[in-house]
């Protein structure tokens, strides 16, 4: 009995199989093309889709050496099986983008890189709610706990990594966050992104697919570096201010970006004004990571202001040495007269800067990556190096125009509000909401810097990574009990750490000898003015006072702006990097006593020479009148 | 209780005994129309294009496949049956020889069909069983010569797969059922159940750099062994003394049967374990899940 | 008349099972005929190949700069093609034997390193032709 229940059954499920309409309608095998040994059936189907790049054409590659799924299934569901829409998201990279056959070797450097890890803002979060004792250490953003601090992390900052997922096939906005390989090397045309727009839409497959480059534009960096230290807004001018924009008196005067945060312009940098993408400087080991396993930011770029702008340009490699990666690299970029020139090798790494050349004539020049136009190099002036006083300085520390200066702001637990855990995907109770303060475009701070590949102190520039208060904490965790307000004086937890930055606001304009030595801002003291005093004797240091225009902060009793204390040494908690530092007591006076000189002597070229170029020497041989109590400051 | 067991089957469905019987039936007239389209110098690719432009060739392949594996099964399950009762002293000697004979080209027939697959797989297992018998002494590497062939073709295997085991298993057979035939209602449950796995899960291919490689089902516990014993030949010798065990049952005493048997059921269910170890809790590298 | 001890029909068998011997080893012969194990086979590869390591066939490519070395896919261990690298390990998929990046036997079934293969380049051709074994 049931042998005949299972015959019957297995009839009537043969005769539906072979008769039902959506059944494969019979192809030619000539149609079957074979690719990487073996045949593609996705290609009959899909046989109309055009826009790939030469390297990633199905031709080459296939469909299913990206999406999956089976090539060897004749039936939509069947071929469809196991399909992955979006390649290139981290939790699926190995088996597409990163297969033995592919670029294993690069997605297991991308997977270890910042970009993916976020190391640097995991440890440096849990120093600053106190977690650890140093703001270096181990971190992933995918490996978060249920400490304060990484809760923090997971409402608000989660997901600027790489392995954030991609869900939605798209083209890269302002508000796309992570997506693996597909960050950034996505590429759509107007065609394409009009017929993907159509498919959310109406459900019409489209017929061009985004081709897959090396040549990702600044848009694809905005998303995320648009956020923390805005250096994706930076560089091209744009100020971040605090306005709403429904309530924009001249909305024409401004840029609305898609989360609705208003900017204003400020002054873009002189690279983006010279047409330079992102690119164009951070090279693909700098930004997909070389293997090492970084912990901060500024330790895994591979460029520096020297490899470009430099009296002696230097060392070279020939195009006969390069490896075979940036020979591949040279190819695509389908990089002209390559055989004959030679190519800067990076100072901080040894390896081949490929934008960067010189010609047999013995000029170096720059090819844009975007434009493939050739750019001049302009070696850096005298003033540069040969100013005593001046040895420590960075290239920055004189040609930032502005950087995004946060004054204070303040952390809430508010243990009775919902809102989503990125980390999860699920709504949670208990929020962790900012409260922002000042946002001014100002000149940076500055400060000391410990640079591990000098090993050595420079002056860089600073800018508040973290002056705030942080409540609703009882033993490290978030507080069911904190109040509800913002109440930034009842805290249980007060920072006031400085972060070094490269702002991205670069100017061939130095800022002038008393936008330092005569601003107690740049010097970390907070917006003010110092008053220089009689020196009376020649031998005696020049006094000074400093007056704040911001109120004290009742927690530590400095300007609610300044970093350190005026004439004293600041040494704990005063930065969210090992090694960086306020300027000391020492530092302060030296560099403030150069600023009661230039009340007088200008800086001209001649009172440079004289005085300034010999400092140590000058103080010593006052005149009488230097002597005096001095005119004081006007406003820079 | 595996006796009351048996007798609720057998009395509701066909015995295991028929069963295989029918499913050796279907496996072979299903494997005809499949020789129309598969090409042994092109194996793979022939493969390929069957499986992408021929819908009944899908069919008929994945019948072929759920008939064989049904095969062994029932096989198995049926050796199961028989000795649980002392049935291998029912048996003639000599035809208790060429059974245990037939046993081994069973297992030789499945593994042929799947090294004919020349899917990434395939090609694998090809490479082990050379391997393991070559390190047979003596007369490994012409055994080898004798089942797989001399060449990189599979012209040699083809041959054994379609012919060779095919008439010795059914000759044997004959001779052990007297029928040339089975029950047609042993028939009809094996066809059914065939086509109804052949439907819901239909055979593909394991293209290469597909993750997991792995021989198939009845070979994992196999497979791990060689994973925990760096030595293949300790492996083969292992192997040939549960076959030397089993086949020596007929002639021992019933008490020395009986403990031979028990030993052989330990070590079914250690095979068992080995193989779920592999299944369950292995990723494609081989890095243990639980360890 | 013979009396002997074996009747008729176990002379036949025995005679029939001897006999059947000869055919077996003619069958033997033409099993081993085929068409041979193949002479030693070459693999050419483009110099361009990527850093790390790389899978070709039966061929596995090594490069750091300008070091390269080639090893042979095979497994020391049943004959599998290694085809794959987990972390800084090449895996065998059949049992799990792991190799270092430069062939050596780190871990399961297998007991010997990979075999280096020997290799010419063709700098004009850009090209690199790797020996294999038989």
């Amino acid at each position: 009995m049931p042998a005949l229940v299972i015959g019957l059954v297995s009839v009537v499920l043969t005769i539906y199989h072979f008769n039902r309409s959506d059944a494969p309608q019979p192809v030619d095998a000539s149609r079957i093309p074979i690719v990487m040994e073996h045949r593609e059936g996705c290609m009959v189907c899909h046989e109309e889709m055009t826009g790939f790049s030469p390297s990633h054409n199905p031709q080459a590659v296939g469909c299913s050496s990206c999406h999956l799924g089976n090539p060897l299934s004749p039936e939509k569901d069947g071929a469809h099986k196991g399909m992955i829409i979006v390649p290139g998201n981290m939790d699926s990279v190995m088996s597409s983008c990163g297969q033995s056959a592919c670029h294993h070797d690069l997605v297991t450097k991308v997977t270890g890189s910042l970009m993916a890890s976020g190391q640097g803002m995991v440890s440096v979060n849990r120093y600053v709610f106190g977690q650890t004792p140093s703001p270096d250490g181990p971190g992933h953003l995918s490996n978060l706990s249920d400490s304060a601090a990484d809760i923090h992390l997971r409402q608000l900052c989660v997901t600027c990594h790489l392995g954030f997922p991609k869900k939605q096939s798209a083209p890269i906005d302002q508000t796309s966050r992570g997506g693996g390989c597909t960050a950034c090397h996505v590429d759509y045309t107007d065609q394409a992104t009009s017929q993907m727009a159509e498919y959310h839409e109406s459900g019409k497959l489209p017929l061009v697919h985004p081709s897959l480059n090396i040549k990702p534009d600044n848009d694809r960096c905005f998303g995320c570096h648009s956020r923390s230290a805005r250096i994706s807004l930076n560089y091209e001018g744009w100020h971040e201010t605090m306005l709403k924009a429904k309530k924009l008196k001249h909305p024409e005067k401004y840029r609305i970006l898609q989360d609705r945060r208003v900017l204003t312009q400020k002054g873009a940098d002189i690279h983006h004004e010279q047409g330079m993408l992102c690119i164009d400087c951070h090279t693909a080991r700098d930004a997909m990571g070389d293997g090492t396993s970084y912990n901060h930011q500024g330790e895994q770029v591979e460029i520096s202001c020297v490899d470009c702008h430099n009296r002696k340009p230097g060392p070279f490699v020939d195009y006969r040495a390069l490896d075979s990666d940036s020979v591949k690299i040279l190819q695509l970029r389908n990089i002209s007269s390559r055989k004959t020139d030679q190519y800067l090798v990076a100072h901080k790494t040894g390896k081949p800067l490929l934008n960067l050349t010189r010609g047999s004539a013995g000029r170096m020049q720059l090819k844009g990556k975007g434009d493939n136009q050739a750019r001049e190099l302009k070696a850096p002036a005298e003033a540069c190096t040969d100013i005593n006083g001046h040895e420590r300085l960075t290239c920055q520390t004189c040609h930032t125009q502005w950087a995004p200066s946060c004054v204070e702001c303040h952390t809430q637990y508010m243990p009775d509000k919902k809102r989503k855990d990125h980390y999860t995907g699920d709504k949670v109770q208990g929020v962790w909401k900012e409260y922002k303060g000042d946002m001014r475009a100002a000149k940076p701070a500055l400060g000391v810097r410990r640079d591990k590949r000098l090993n050595r102190d420079v002056v860089d520039t600073f800018i508040p990574g973290m002056i705030l208060t942080i409540g609703g904490l009882l033993n490290n965790k978030p507080d069911k009990n904190a109040p509800n307000q913002k109440q930034p004086d009842q805290f249980q937890l007060f920072r006031r750490m400085f972060s070094p930055t490269f702002s991205h606001t670069i100017q061939k304009e130095s800022r002038s000898c008393q936008s330092c030595h005569q601003d107690p801002w740049a010097v970390g003291l907070g917006k003010g003015t110092i008053e220089y005093h009689a020196a009376g004797k020649r031998d005696q240091q020049i006094p000074m006072t400093f007056v704040p225009e911001s109120s004290r902060h009742s927690a530590d009793g400095l300007p609610r702006d300044a970093w350190t204390s005026f004439l004293k040494t600041r040494t704990s908690h005063t930065a969210t990097r090992t090694g960086s530092r306020p300027f000391n007591k020492q530092e302060q006076q030296r560099i403030l006593e150069v600023g009661q000189c230039l009340l007088c002597h200008e800086a001209t070229a001649d009172n440079t020479t004289r005085i300034y170029k010999r400092f140590n020497q000058a103080i010593t041989s006052r005149k009488p009148a230097c002597l005096k109590k001095p005119d004081q400051p006007t406003e820079n | 209780m595996l006796e009351q067991l048996f007798r609720f089957w057998n009395r509701r469905l066909s015995s295991a005994g028929n069963l295989a019987f029918a499913a050796f039936l279907i496996a072979v007239l299903s494997g005809i129309p499949l020789s129309i389209g598969y090409h042994v110098d092109n194996a793979s690719d022939s493969l390929q294009l069957l499986l992408l432009t021929n819908s009944a060739g899908v069919f008929f392949r994945s019948v072929h496949y759920w008939s064989g594996q049904l095969f062994l099964l029932f096989t198995l399950i049926h050796v199961i049956e028989h000795l649980l009762k002392g049935g291998e002293r029912d048996v003639k000697s000599g035809l208790w020889f060429r059974l245990v004979l037939v046993l081994l080209f069973s297992v030789y027939v499945m593994l042929s069909g799947f090294i004919l697959k020349a899917d990434a797989e395939g090609q694998m297992a090809r490479q082990i069983f050379s391997g393991l018998l070559e390190t047979i002494p003596f007369i490994g590497k012409d055994l080898r010569i004798v089942l797989i062939g001399n060449s990189n073709s599979l012209g040699l295997v083809y041959i054994h797969h379609l012919i060779t085991t095919t008439l010795i298993i059914g000759i044997v057979i004959f001779e052990h059922v007297r029928r040339a035939w089975p029950e047609l209602l042993a028939y009809i449950t094996l066809l059914g159940t065939s086509s109804i796995l052949s439907i819901l899960i239909p055979q593909g291919l394991q293209l290469a750099d597909a993750g997991t490689i792995r021989g198939p089902w009845y070979f994992i516990g196999l497979q791990e062994l060689l994973h925990w014993i760096p030595e293949p030949l300790v492996v083969v010798m292992i192997t040939f003394g549960c076959l030397t065990g089993f086949l020596l049952i007929h002639w021992l005493k019933p008490a020395a049967a009986s403990w031979t048997k028990r030993a052989l059921v330990m070590l079914l269910v250690f095979y068992i374990l080995l193989t779920l170890n592999n299944w369950g809790f292995r990723d494609a590298n081989w890095n243990s899940l639980i360890f | 008349m013979i009396t002997t001890r074996f009747s008729r029909k176990q002379f036949l068998k025995a005679a029939a099972l001897l006999l059947s011997i000869y055919p077996l080893k003619l069958f033997y012969d033409v099993s081993r005929s085929g068409r041979g194990k193949s002479a030693a086979k070459q693999q050419v590869l483009p110099m361009d190949f990527p850093e790390g390591i790389s899978f070709h066939g039966e061929v596995i490519a090594w490069r750091q700069q300008e070091e390269i070395r080639f090893f042979s896919a095979r497994c020391p261990h049943l004959g599998c093609r290694i085809d794959r690298q987990e972390n800084d390990q090449l895996v065998c998929p059949c049992h799990g034997s792991r190799f270092s990046l430069q062939g050596e036997v780190l871990d399961g079934p297998a007991t010997e390193n990979l075999s280096p293969l020997s290799f010419v380049t063709d700098i004009a051709k850009r090209q690199i032709t790797v020996s294999l074994p038989n």
